[in-house]
């Protein structure tokens, strides 16, 4: 960042975690991902306050401020909320100009965007109100297993076939996951089944949303190799990556930021 | 108003009532001229359903995807026979009586085995045919159109009431060969219509009715060109309201100038460069499928909120092809059997997609539609079919579509908040942007 860099900032307020990003010169400054508390507003101050102190700038700096996310309208000291559809399009455009599809699996909903050459959005599905197909749904079978997201990922790479999890709905699954539990089915296999349930749930909507390529996969989930790598698998096809210091979680707040470049 | 000794009518006087006080609201609005009109005739249609339990008069009762010409000519005289568009009680319960009567209805009608895959509009008439609250039948009509749930409705109405149907088999394609074959269907209709009345079809009234009939086509092509200006004139929520005017007022002089007020309205407002919107119009789309009938206010959001206006949706969508040719009988009957296959939504959702696609593309083009409203009432399973065919044409045609599941009589499916939510993202991050709004 230079001296009198024009410098704006995007707030995602997720289900499960929150984003902030400061943004200058065309470049990511600072970042700060935290968890969603029961207030988004105070989430947003403290995920904003981190990224600035993170940049080393102060709050009066930041010409224009987007919010986005579940909780986007609770951002008070927004200067405009704009939708996460719109936000993930905008950030992966900016980073990748080739990818025509974005699959976001977030904490709450998942969404398969198709965007144009000039990053426009040009449809996009989302599957929400249910857990299937989300961070939330592996999160929750993680705890009914008592491990860590870490240690599924881990796991998935340890040698094992996919378990059959034939519940789509995350009650019914854990069942199914206690039940192979006590039957002492290997946990890579059970782990594996799991996440070839949250890709099989995700292909459709990438299927349904045209699947065009480039294809890259952002949000929480897109951290978990051993989900993206079965999504690959059922989709026939390689996803491109993030460039290496980009944070698959941060592509929406990413997008605000840049929206609000756009119009300050 | 009361209806003489009969408890069933508490109903009807729901719709009355409520059509009545909508009437008075909107009576003294001068952006309101073309929905008055039909307020007028909703509440004509309920008085006549009324009068017609009242009085006893002789009732033959037809299906959503029908048509009233036939039936109005049984007789040597006018007004012999009440011809009973059933579904229309719960079209007019919910545009303008009280809605929870409807889900009342679809849950009787559940209860006592209807399937739910079976469209909302059956289920909830069957639910007030259990009620016992519709005026009984001589015989019923039925057009295997708009579609499969008509075959049910058919096969449940006989057994709840013991009434005979005459049911009329609507093809797979709507070409020459086709409207001969349904042509000659309304010949068999005919003899058994006269053998269950025992009135005699009056072929010289049949001839005035079709031409009654051809002068609401008239208005209502005149209507749907004056939609096509930009800005649109007019506001979304009656477009739908030409469905109920095409299936239960064909033929009727009340229903023509219902039409002619449409039209009028239209041209009128389009002359003055009035718009639907009073903020102006952002977004041109086109409505396609069922409408939300259980809150019809939210075409009213819709324009309010985001700009968005439909000048033209499947309801609305009368062709050319509805005329009929008066000249002798075996035009009429030939000419009935195309206004029957070609009406809107039976055209859409019986037989091949290209007909529904077609139609789709073209209303885009035509109305300088920015986008698609593909409105997806769930039980409308041949169209949930065609989705991906639609998506595709539309993707070709540059045009986005958004899809969306809903009912159109019952707001336990999605509710209006969430309708409103897609609504507003799909315009937010699709529609507005390409257009550059």
């Amino acid at each position: 960042m230079r001296n009198g860099d024009k410098i704006t900032a995007g707030i995602d307020i997720g289900s499960s975690t929150s984003k902030a990003v400061i943004f200058a010169g065309g470049e990511v400054v600072s970042y700060s991902i935290g968890p969603s508390s029961v207030s988004p507003t105070k989430t947003a101050r403290l995920v904003f306050q981190r990224a600035l102190s993170s940049a080393g700038i102060d709050r009066e700096q930041v010409t224009y401020v987007v919010g986005t996310g579940y909780g986007r309208a609770k951002v008070e000291f927004a200067d405009e909320n704009v939708s996460e559809i719109s936000c993930h399009a905008k950030g992966a455009h900016h980073l990748l100009p080739e990818v025509r599809t974005v699959v976001d699996i977030g904490g709450q909903d998942t969404k398969a965007i198709s965007i144009n050459k000039s990053g426009l959005v040009a449809d996009f599905v989302m599957n929400d109100k249910c857990a299937a197909g989300t961070g939330r749904f592996l999160d929750f079978m993680a705890r009914s297993m008592e491990l860590d997201i870490k240690d599924m990922v881990s796991l998935h790479f340890e040698e094992g076939v996919p378990a059959m999890i034939s519940s789509m709905c995350s009650v019914f699954a854990e069942s199914e996951v206690i039940n192979l539990i006590n039957e002492e089915v290997p946990l890579p296999s059970i782990i594996k089944g799991l996440h070839k349930s949250v890709a099989n749930r995700i292909s459709t909507l990438v299927r349904r949303v045209g699947m065009q390529q480039e294809i890259v996969v952002t949000g929480g989930v897109a951290k978990n190799s051993g989900v993206v790598e079965t999504l690959e698998q059922i989709l026939k096809c390689k996803f491109v990556t993030l460039p290496g210091i980009v944070d698959p979680q941060i592509v929406g707040a990413l997008g605000a930021a840049i929206i609000g470049f756009d119009k300050s | 108003m009361t209806v003489l000794g009969k408890e069933r009518a508490i109903e009807l006087e729901t719709i009355h009532a409520g059509v009545s006080k909508m009437m008075e609201r909107h009576m003294g609005d001068p952006d309101s001229r073309a929905f008055n009109a039909f307020l007028l005739a909703a509440k004509m249609a309920t008085e006549g359903i009324i009068a017609a339990l009242d009085n006893g008069t002789s009732v033959i009762s037809y299906n959503l995807g029908g048509m009233p010409e036939l039936l109005l000519a049984l007789g040597e005289n006018e007004n012999e026979i009440f011809p009973f568009a059933m579904e229309k009680v719960v079209a007019l319960q919910s545009l303008v009586g009280d809605p929870m009567y409807n889900m009342e209805a679809i849950d009787m009608a559940e209860a006592q085995g209807m399937s739910s895959d079976v469209c909302s509009t059956d289920r909830a008439t069957l639910g007030n045919l259990t009620k016992r609250f519709l005026p009984e039948a001589s015989c019923s009509v039925f057009v295997t159109a708009p579609c499969d749930s008509q075959t049910a409705m058919a096969e449940s109405l006989k057994e709840i009431t013991g009434e005979d149907v005459f049911l009329i088999d609507i093809p797979h394609h709507h070409g020459e060969r086709e409207i001969n074959y349904v042509a000659g269907q309304l010949k068999e209709e005919i003899e058994f219509l006269e053998e269950k009345s025992g009135k005699k079809l009056n072929w010289d009234r049949l001839k005035e009715i079709c031409q009654e009939s051809n002068r609401m086509i008239d208005q209502a092509l005149d209507w749907l060109e004056w939609r096509k200006a930009i800005p649109c004139p007019q506001t979304a929520k009656m477009l739908s309201t030409m469905y109920i005017l095409l299936q239960d007022g064909s033929g009727s002089k009340g229903a023509t100038w219902v039409a002619s007020e449409f039209a009028a309205d239209a041209k009128e407002r389009v002359q003055a460069g009035k718009s639907a919107v009073p903020g102006g119009e952002k977004i041109r789309a086109i409505w396609f499928g069922s409408p939300p009938w259980y809150n019809i206010s939210f075409y009213d959001w819709m324009e309010n909120e985001l700009g968005m206006v439909v000048p033209v949706d499947m309801f609305s969508y009368v062709v050319p092809e509805m005329y009929v040719d008066t000249s002798t009988t075996e035009t009429l009957l030939h000419d009935l059997a195309r206004k029957q296959i070609y009406m809107p939504m039976g055209r859409h959702f019986t037989g091949a997609p290209e007909y529904f696609v077609d139609d789709l593309v073209r209303a885009a083009a035509d109305y300088k539609a920015d986008c698609a409203l593909i409105a997806g009432h769930v039980s409308c399973k041949h169209a949930w079919g065609v989705l991906g065919l639609l998506k595709e044409a539309l993707r070709e045609a540059d045009i986005p579509a958004l899809a969306f599941e809903f009912d159109l009589f019952d707001p336990r499916v999605t509710t209006i908040e969430t309708l409103q939510q897609e609504f507003k993202r799909f315009a937010e991050d699709i529609v507005l942007p390409r257009i550059g709004k």
